[in-house]
């Protein structure tokens, strides 16, 4: 029964250390202006304290709900946190029950609407978008590229090569690399160290292939 | 669930948007090696991207060459462009892995280099830790800084400690002092080869570093190299950014261990670059100065 009793008191003081300690760590991050690097700094040690500490759930909008808590704890730890209300895990872990109630509860109102993304088989939940098969897929940018390179129209990429190795030119190395060869295989094939090799690459051929990304409109939003 | 722990891993969750957006990307791709590549680097970008959102690190996707479908198609990029600072790679590892691959197409014109340890079944990452530099292609996993450190690293490339002591003797050896950037990572193409083609002096790698003047970012570059009478020629150049010019008044000086003016030029608004050339022998001490309005910067040097 003592020895029980003695456990019991010894957990609480231990998690009671880990609180003082966090509690710490927001005070001395909020020191410190928003976006400056003592504040990141202790942030950043807090987050990763409390993540062992986090409720968990086995639902699929767990990881949003954990990254909405992660952003309303940066924004108003210095706030609207009260040391009275409980330790900073307790009031996390209240913040992050809360955001997986509202998503269970937006769920719920989708699936009576439209077809959620997940569907529910045989009791296996699957994620609708990974059950899609892959088909046999032509790639139509690679032959986009590939024609690019190779008709070469102003001449610019036959012309640039590395010092010393004309055959090393901009529209081969853009091509092989296209073709998926690997950098040491072309190192060895041409006798250029790879550092050289990818150097040119990234000086000579990515601003080239970038300016084309950008000009036939291949840059995603988000 | 890692067996191999590292003490400053930062656990990081994977939205359900971050896991849509990285199959759509991969699924662009019909070789599988290669939909399998951009799966995990879109994955890895997004989550330093949201670890940044909650630092109110400022970023910018639609700058990133991940961003871009020509360049996912033809190189193993990962990068994430920091609003203001640079390209930050941010590569994909799995659990139990040792070695962190790093592409030779991004070896150059980053700021940094961030694991990330993709756990897909798991639906959860880990910021392993980061790199400034990378010049090989698999990086141990012991070799990562933190991510504090990623933090302190950002900070000084905003705000760089120009007092920091250039020793221009360890420069010559190799050794170049931490702040210290190369040239093609701070100037833009359009910039750096009329830079490096004046009188051939500087190079891409030449050290250079961020000066800032009140929200005016100007590139200073030191170039120094040994004399064979063992004195020491040094060229220090101070560029714009980007394309346009140095603000009228700007004031480039060269001081003496005293603190007194030897040189000084002032830019008027038309020049691509201001240029001092300087001598020196072993154990001479002498500052650079760039001055606009009220806002004086002060690199200071040792041979």
């Amino acid at each position: 029964m003592i020895a029980q009793l003695s456990t019991l008191i010894l957990d609480q003081t231990s998690m009671s250390e880990l609180d003082q300690q966090i509690r710490e760590l927001v005070i001395e991050a909020c020191k410190h202006p928003p976006g400056s690097a003592p504040r990141q700094r202790n942030l950043t040690r807090v987050i990763r304290m409390v993540s062992p500490k986090l409720w968990r759930e086995s639902v699929p909008y767990y990881q949003d709900a954990v990254q909405q808590t992660w952003v309303y704890f940066c924004r108003h730890i210095c706030g609207s946190y009260d040391p009275e209300l409980g330790s900073v895990p307790t009031w996390l872990n209240a913040f992050l029950k809360f955001r997986l109630r509202d998503f269970s509860t937006d769920i719920k109102k989708d699936q009576v609407t439209r077809v959620s993304s997940q569907i529910e088989w045989d009791g296996e939940v699957i994620n609708r978008i990974e059950t899609i098969p892959a088909q046999p897929y032509t790639e139509p940018l690679l032959e986009i590229v590939e024609s690019w390179a190779i008709a070469d129209v102003t001449g610019e990429l036959k012309s640039l090569h590395i010092k010393g190795h004309p055959e090393v030119n901009a529209q081969m190395l853009i091509l092989r690399r296209l073709s998926e060869t690997k950098w040491k295989d072309l190192a060895d094939h041409f006798g250029v160290g790879i550092p050289a090799l990818s150097s040119f690459y990234q000086r000579q051929c990515v601003p080239r292939l970038r300016n084309f990304g950008e000009s036939e409109g291949y840059i995603n939003s988000k | 669930m890692t067996q191999l722990t590292y003490q400053f891993a930062l656990p990081l969750p994977i939205t359900q948007a971050t896991r849509q957006m990285a199959q759509e990307f991969a699924n662009q791709h019909s070789n599988a090696n290669k939909a399998d590549q951009v799966r995990l680097n879109t994955l890895a970008v997004l989550v330093v991207q949201d670890y940044l959102q909650l630092m109110d690190i400022p970023t910018n996707l639609t700058a990133s060459d991940s961003w871009n479908q020509v360049l996912r198609l033809c190189a193993d990029v990962a990068d994430l462009q920091v609003a203001g600072l640079g390209r930050l790679e941010c590569r994909p590892v799995l659990p139990n892995q040792t070695l962190c691959p790093v592409p030779p197409e991004t070896w150059t014109d980053r700021i940094g280099y961030v694991v990330v340890e993709l756990d897909e079944a798991a639906e959860s990452a880990q910021l392993l830790g980061f790199v400034p530099r990378a010049t090989t292609e698999e990086l141990p996993l012991s070799q990562l800084r933190s991510p504090e450190e990623l933090l302190d690293h950002l900070a000084e490339l905003r705000y760089p400690q120009p007092s920091a002591l250039a020793n221009l003797s360890q420069w010559i050896q190799g050794a170049i002092d931490e702040g210290w950037q190369t040239l093609e990572e701070l100037l833009n193409p359009a910039q750096l080869s009329p830079a490096i083609a004046f009188r051939g002096r500087l190079g891409t790698q030449t050290p250079s570093k961020r000066i800032d003047l009140n929200g005016v970012a100007a590139v200073l570059a030191v170039d120094a190299r040994p004399l064979a009478d063992e004195s020491t020629d040094i060229c220090l150049q101070l560029h714009p950014p980007i394309d346009g010019f140095l603000p009228i008044g700007t004031r480039f000086s060269v001081l003496n261990e005293v603190g007194e003016v030897e040189l000084e030029t002032t830019a008027t608004g038309t020049e691509d670059f201001l240029e001092w050339q300087v001598g020196c022998t072993s154990g001479d001490r002498f500052s650079v100065q760039v001055s606009l309005n009220e806002v004086h910067i002060t690199q200071d040097f040792v041979i």
